[in-house]
């Protein structure tokens, strides 16, 4: 959570643009990657990033402080946006139209292929789990958010998201498991001890 | 390589600064959606699906007005049929009328007991050359037979005829012939 992100809030949720602005630096990035794991696209998931912070600074006066960080209300959106997304694009989004390359040039750039294959199968992997398995992986493997913290996002009880991550887990592993390239032989998909 | 550790790597994630910048400046030149436009009940309830009942109810509203309205012009709508106190549905007219013809309307003639006598006595003391023809009416019900001509035996019996007492029911049949 922010420093001093109640008054920030406050601030933005009477109008204040550069309350708003601070709030933008500091979470844009984590909406960003919560969205280009679940679409694979670096274009389109800038054009929702920019519809969520959109969309949030349109709405910031509905928001209500209820002691979870503003980063819930954040993601909430995203969640929405990617599914409108989605819902807008049934028929044009497969897999095999996402683009290895620009997701694995986001994460590493100086990545080797081998490197950046892994990188793009364990997100596509990961994209097709359920949404709600989706949203527990990133933030608890990638954002490192606590389990309180997931489920404020995810409007989840602490019990509810530890159920719903083992259930991620599990089906990762069973999709991993699946592929039969070696690149995926070489990842220790079946160890308790990944996650 | 574990799984986790490259779920880690995609922390490293950024999206690009010169888009990062853009969509911020973009955003914020945004005007927020401002609810204080919206007045008394609409501002209170902003919700996105009340909102869309209230739609709903006013659009549902003016089409039952349109048709009020249209059935009204055209004159085939009766609002006496809802507005009246009394409801028509309740009256019955063939029983109304069949409860008229049970009504059992006896008028008492046998307590009509008025004397022809007095009344005879009267128009015989008031009886003046010129009230002659209200006598010979007198004389008529009587019944002597010659109310086609009541003026020429009017005068005769007029002068000899004594006070005659008639009961009611010869009163009743010398009126009915």
């Amino acid at each position: 959570m922010l420093d001093g992100e109640v008054k920030l809030v406050q601030s933005a949720v009477g109008g204040d643009s550069s309350a708003f602005g601070v709030l933008y630096d500091h979470y844009h990035a984590m909406i960003y990657r919560f969205v280009v794991i679940k679409v694979g696209r670096r274009e389109e998931a800038e054009d929702i990033t920019h519809q969520v912070f959109l969309s949030a600074w349109q709405k910031v006066k509905t928001y209500k402080q209820q002691g979870h960080p503003f980063s819930s209300w954040l993601y909430q959106i995203a969640r929405n946006q990617v599914i409108d997304h989605y819902r807008a694009k049934k028929n044009d989004i497969s897999l095999e139209k996402a683009d290895p390359e620009s997701f694995a040039m986001a994460v590493d750039h100086d990545a080797d292929i081998a490197k950046k294959m892994q990188l793009e199968t364990v997100r596509a992997a990961v994209a097709r789990l359920k949404p709600d398995y989706q949203d527990v992986i990133i933030l608890r493997f990638v954002e490192d958010m606590s389990l309180k913290e997931t489920g404020a996002a995810l409007k989840k009880s602490e019990g509810a998201v530890k159920l719903a991550q083992h259930r991620a887990i599990r089906e990762l592993k069973e999709i991993l498991a699946d592929e039969s390239s070696a690149e995926f032989q070489s990842l220790s998909i079946f160890s308790d001890e990944d996650f | 390589m574990k799984i986790s550790d490259i779920l880690k790597q995609f922390k490293n994630i950024r999206p690009d600064a010169e888009y990062a910048e853009k969509s911020k400046r973009a955003v914020l030149a945004t005007p927020q959606e401002s609810f204080a436009r919206e007045k008394g009940w609409k501002f209170i309830l902003r919700g996105q699906g009340v909102m869309v009942l209230l739609h709903s109810l006013e659009t549902g509203a003016a089409l039952v007005l349109a048709g009020f309205f249209i059935l009204l012009a055209t004159g085939s709508f009766s609002g006496n049929k809802y507005l009246a106190p009394v409801q028509y549905s309740v009256i019955d007219p063939n029983g109304l009328h069949a409860e008229a013809q049970a009504i059992d309307i006896q008028i008492q003639l046998a307590n009509l007991d008025y004397s022809v006598v007095a009344s005879t006595s009267e128009s015989t003391s008031a009886m003046t050359a010129g009230n002659i023809k209200a006598s010979a009416r007198a004389l008529t019900i009587k019944g002597t037979g010659t109310a086609s001509n009541p003026t020429s035996t009017a005068v005769g019996d007029a002068s000899t005829t004594a006070p005659v007492a008639l009961s009611v029911d010869q009163a009743l049949q010398a009126l009915s012939q």
